[in-house]
């Protein structure tokens, strides 16, 4: 078994060792290990002995086991709290009316950061990004394919594949950013083309062979097509949500309003709507006054002025369910913000083990 | 930093040792003039470490990403003839602050324990 396939099975078992932690630390422990593993090579150690130095991956994997636990809330008893960044413990004392609310299961969500920003995720940025990406892909695809009996669609092409990494990357970015699940920070280990080569060099050549045989880069390429229907279908159901639940938590603004809501006819010209004394719709034109609307069970009638009055809305109860919508709604955008989140992570992290396994170095 | 096995070291050593990693670490990455590579920082720190007091070069990586997302340190990919892009790290102006701090609280730590131990051996 040569370098690199030494190199490979290492990766694999590190990967192996790691089951159970994020997926985007496993890439990114991945990354550092074949890069530093690369760097020991070059330098003239033989790979047992840059093996030996890192550490087993049992070992190396321990490590990030430990840290996973430090920054989810473990801290040793007896660490040194000089060496501490100066976070303080929270000050004595009860806790405030917001915290206490932010226990309650159902109403935490309100403070829940992922909630939050998976709304606004496929609102704004996921929506145009994912427009902008479907653009790019389907107009660079599309020429890419009609040229390429005349050869340049096949530079193109490759062009083509390099930037949906990049544009894959920095997708996984926002969604890290905004949904909170974490990504790897490069697409690497570049396991595959070492593998069917000689030596750990990456020139241009080999490079684009890699981006074209690594299987994230078609992943990323179905991604970014894919993505713009799944980004239409869940911009049009949070849009609809959240403007439909902002509409009922606003309905006591309408008491606010110095006049009622009112059906005023127009000699000649049908109907308007008039709130706040102001005119707003011009409805059914040329239409005379119907006589028998009702309107929550209750018929209207036209005073003096043959103005009708509509009756007042229920506005406390449209409120709470303004507000009851939008705790569903974020509980959605929650959910469905995890799920896609990871389906991102899925798609850039490395996968050793199935490149180890597929040149048979592992079982 | 993890210890070997070989040889054995005892356990005030490990203590110490476990203790005073973040300060060592960050201070090798503060004392390099430009942004550090992983291996090469690993390199210096094991070329420099005592006698049973080496450590697997492996178990420096998420000790510098916790670094890196306290803010105590900042990478940035250099790119690299020799393959893909190199993830370089250099102290923050935190990380400085913070490297003051600590040297002052060892300094202070370490002369406290040397008294102690001259009074106990006087």
């Amino acid at each position: 078994m040569n370098a690199d396939q030494q190199l490979s099975r290492y990766l694999a078992e590190l990967q192996a060792a790691m089951t159970g932690l994020d997926a985007a630390t496993i890439h990114d422990a991945l990354v550092d290990a074949e890069n530093h593993l690369r760097s020991a090579l070059r330098s003239g150690l033989t790979i047992e002995k840059a093996i030996d130095d890192y550490g087993t991956p049992e070992e190396v994997a321990r490590a990030y086991f430990d840290e996973a636990q430090q920054t989810s809330g473990f801290r040793p008893e007896t660490g040194m709290s000089s060496l501490s960044t100066g976070e303080r413990p929270p000050a004595p004392g009860s806790p405030s009316l917001l915290k206490r609310l932010s226990t309650i299961p159902v109403i935490k969500i309100w403070g829940d950061s992922r909630a939050w920003g998976s709304a606004f995720y496929f609102l704004v940025p996921g929506f145009a990004f994912a427009l902008a990406s479907f653009i790019w892909v389907v107009t660079v695809g599309s020429l890419s394919i009609a040229t390429a009996p005349v050869l340049i669609g096949i530079p193109l092409f490759i062009f083509l594949m390099g930037s949906v990494r990049v544009i894959s990357l920095l997708q996984g970015k926002m969604v890290e950013l905004l949904i909170g699940i974490r990504m790897p920070h490069r697409m690497q280990p570049v396991v595959i083309p070492v593998l069917r080569g000689s030596g750990a060099e990456l020139n241009f050549w080999r490079r684009v062979r890699f981006w074209l045989t690594d299987i994230r880069s078609w992943l990323s390429l179905a991604y970014l097509l894919g993505n713009f229907f799944v980004a239409v279908i869940l911009f049009s159901i949070f849009m609809t949500l959240i403007a439909v639940a902002i509409s009922l938590i606003l309905a006591p603004l309408w008491e606010l309003a110095p006049t009622e809501l009112a059906l005023v006819p127009q000699v000649a010209e049908g109907f308007v709507v008039r709130i706040a004394g102001l005119d707003w719709i011009t409805v059914i034109p040329d239409a005379t006054l119907p006589t028998n609307i009702r309107i929550f069970g209750q018929q209207l009638t036209p005073d003096a002025n043959g103005v009708m009055r509509l009756p007042g809305i229920p506005s406390a109860g449209l409120s709470l369910l303004g507000i009851a919508l939008t705790t569903a709604t974020l509980w959605l955008a929650k959910g469905i913000g995890t799920v896609y989140g990871l389906a991102t992570q899925a798609i850039q992290v490395a996968r050793p083990q199935a490149i180890a396994r597929r040149y048979t170095f592992i079982d | 930093m993890e210890n070997t096995t070989n040889p054995p070291i005892s356990p005030i050593a490990a203590a110490l040792g476990a203790g005073l990693t973040r300060l060592v670490v960050l201070a090798a990455v503060a004392r390099a003039n430009e942004p550090i590579h992983g291996y090469e920082l690993a390199r210096k720190l094991s070329a420099e470490s005592p006698e049973g007091m080496s450590f697997k070069q492996g178990t420096l990586y998420p000790l510098l990403r916790t670094m890196e997302r306290e803010g105590l340190i900042s990478s940035v990919l250099i790119p690299s003839s020799e393959g893909p892009a190199r993830k370089c790290f250099s102290v923050t102006p935190n990380g400085t602050a913070t490297l003051q701090q600590w040297t002052t609280s060892w300094q202070e730590t370490a002369l406290w324990v040397s008294g102690i131990l001259e009074k106990d051996n006087t």
